[in-house]
């Protein structure tokens, strides 16, 4: 008797639980429920012609979303770039080379590095990078490297160098962490072993602990790309909103969060909205395919641990 | 001379060891140099306007958005914790454990058209409740993640010894492991709320904005992040300057959360 009364307070309990499980589904569902229904005309309408479309022109009544797939691959991948020279360096630096005490700090610096909201990044990035870049920096590049066409164009100031440059910023703390902890898992013995054959610090990094974790450092590279593509508040300050596929990082671009940003309020028009939604269900068909690849990558490495 | 050569190839491979050295160093400096320059310009900037009444608006929009939002996400993301905990292993936990881990992390701006495709069109009006409502989708599976990793680290010995002593699972888990888990929660909870009060784009379409103060919970709202973007944007050299100060409030209430969180766990660790 009393046993039958303790296994239905369990049962009672699991079943709430569940509950709670059935709702996170349900938010998930609604979630793409809304995308797919709001961006129905839209997909009706164009096909695939919307993805491959070159001119966005509301006005006009053309929409075609290709400029702003552009624009936030290119801005990402310069961020993607960047970040990953400057993190991983950063996460080989403090494990391999680090002093107990230099390492504390920098942790907590690098903490309060991912707490800056993005709204900050995208306000220093207009008013303190994008002057920058407009009278220092781009005209460097130029001149230094003005026969590549991705530094041969008009100087603004603004567009996709910037957005790579503050998505790199904000790429880094993912990258830097999940590499630390990928970097302290390589198995001491291996680089002991590496030391004792006379290897120096660069040679064992080089020989033993990045091909050790090369997989995984691949899967937060991975993941800190998928978030760089949907940042829609910083990016839509510094990225120069317009709707261009251009050869020169100096020219203002636009991304699919962003377009969202500017526009979606301002939709006058059911073909207008529509689309729009379309862009946010490409943008959340990326994200998730992004977020997917880099889970099994960190998972395969750390044998399902949870390393972020 | 074999031995000249051979000293000569340590002595390079040892240059090459130092070179790589000072080249991981400007690495390391190249990534806390924005942390400097943001901190440097949002405080130099920032400071002179930090009193005027400018600000209290959004700083009270801002909390309360944020507190409304915990209200939701603090039962029904213990809840969702729980229960990632209790059913490992099986199937649907997978399930919900991904749909979690995508939630948290797909794009917020995303967030904030679901929202206003819901809550907004059926309510018919742009409000700081739904503003809550998107800051809330985020924040159950962020902290339901949270306090999923924080059982699996610290409890299952404590509930072991509950189960062994004869308690139902219910009550182990309610009686013996959750006063346990008090600090740990807290301090999730503080860090989904640092990272709730920051973000701008599920709040575009939600809560919109607002000049005058909010009548209610179900009107248009202002907050310290839809601020500073909207004066970021304004041609006005003046409002520009006061998104600095926006910036100065938003970035201390962040530091003040996280030196709460802090000082909790420092005191469990004694």
């Amino acid at each position: 008797m009393n046993n039958m009364r303790k296994h239905d307070s369990d049962r009672l309990f699991a079943g709430t639980l569940f509950l709670f499980a059935v709702l996170l589904i349900l938010l998930g569902l609604i979630m793409v429920s809304v995308m797919i229904s709001g961006s129905w005309k839209s997909i009706t309408a164009f096909d695939f012609s919307f993805l491959s479309g070159q001119i966005w022109n509301p006005l006009r009544h053309s929409y075609g979303a290709l400029p702003f797939l552009y624009g936030t691959f290119v801005s990402s991948l310069i961020g993607l770039i960047l970040s990953t020279v400057v993190g991983v360096g950063t996460a080989i630096l403090l494990t391999q080379f680090g002093h107990i005490k230099y390492v504390k700090i920098a942790t907590i610096l690098l903490d309060a590095l991912a707490a800056i909201p993005s709204v900050v990044y995208g306000l220093w990035g207009l008013f303190v990078l994008v002057p920058w870049l407009r009278n220092t920096g781009e005209p460097l590049l130029k001149t230094e490297l003005g026969a590549i066409p991705f530094f041969n164009g008009q100087i603004w100031g603004v567009g996709l160098l910037a957005a790579g440059l503050i998505l790199g910023i904000m790429m880094l703390p993912t990258i830097i962490t999940v590499s630390r902890k990928l970097l302290d898992n390589v198995p001491q013995d291996l680089q002991d072993g590496a030391i004792a054959l006379g290897a120096t610090r660069t040679e064992k990094v080089r020989m033993v602990v990045l091909p050790y974790s090369r997989v995984g450092i691949l899967g937060a590279v991975l993941l800190s790309f998928g978030r760089a593509l949907g940042e829609a508040i910083a990016v839509t300050l510094v990225i120069g909103n317009s709707p261009t596929i251009s050869t020169s990082l100096f020219e203002p671009g636009d991304s699919l969060a962003s377009v969202l940003a500017n526009q979606f309020l301002e939709a006058s028009t059911h073909l207008y909205l529509s689309s729009l939604y379309e862009i946010g269900l490409v943008l959340l068909i990326v994200a998730v395919l992004f977020h997917t690849a880099s889970k099994l990558l960190i998972w395969r490495v750390s044998g399902r641990a949870r390393i972020l | 001379m074999r031995e000249e050569q051979f000293i000569r190839a340590i002595k390079r491979r040892k240059r090459k060891d130092q070179w790589y050295f000072v080249f991981l160093l400007f690495m390391g400096f190249l990534s806390l140099f924005p942390l400097f320059s943001v901190l440097y310009y949002v405080v130099s900037k920032g400071w002179f306007d930090l009193f005027s009444a400018g600000f209290l608006k959004p700083t009270v929009g801002t909390l309360e958005m944020v507190l409304i939002a915990m209200v939701f996400a603090i039962p029904l993301g213990t809840g969702l914790g729980l229960y990632l905990y209790e059913s490992r292993g099986t199937r649907m936990v997978t399930v919900v454990r991904y749909t979690a881990d995508l939630l948290s992390g797909i794009p917020s701006i995303l967030i904030g058209m679901a929202v206003y495709a819901v809550v907004v069109i059926s309510t018919g009006t742009f409000s700081l409740f739904a503003g809550s409502v998107a800051l809330a989708t985020f924040s159950i599976p962020y902290l339901g993640r949270e306090i999923e990793d924080q059982l699996i680290a610290s409890t299952s010995a404590i509930k072991e010894g509950a189960l062994a002593l004869g308690a139902t699972n219910t009550r182990a888990l309610l009686q013996m492991v959750m006063p346990v888990m008090t600090r740990p929660l807290i301090v999730a909870i503080l860090f989904s709320m640092s990272r709730a009060m920051g973000e701008t784009a599920p709040l575009l379409f939600t809560t919109l904005g607002n000049h005058f103060w909010p009548i209610g919970l179900m009107s248009p709202a202002s907050t310290l992040s839809l601020q500073i973007y909207f004066d970021a944007l304004s041609p006005n050299s003046f409002v520009q300057s006061q998104a600095w100060t926006g910036a100065l409030i938003l970035i201390a209430f962040i530091i003040l959360l996280f030196l709460v969180a802090k000082w909790i766990t420092r005191e469990e660790s004694k």
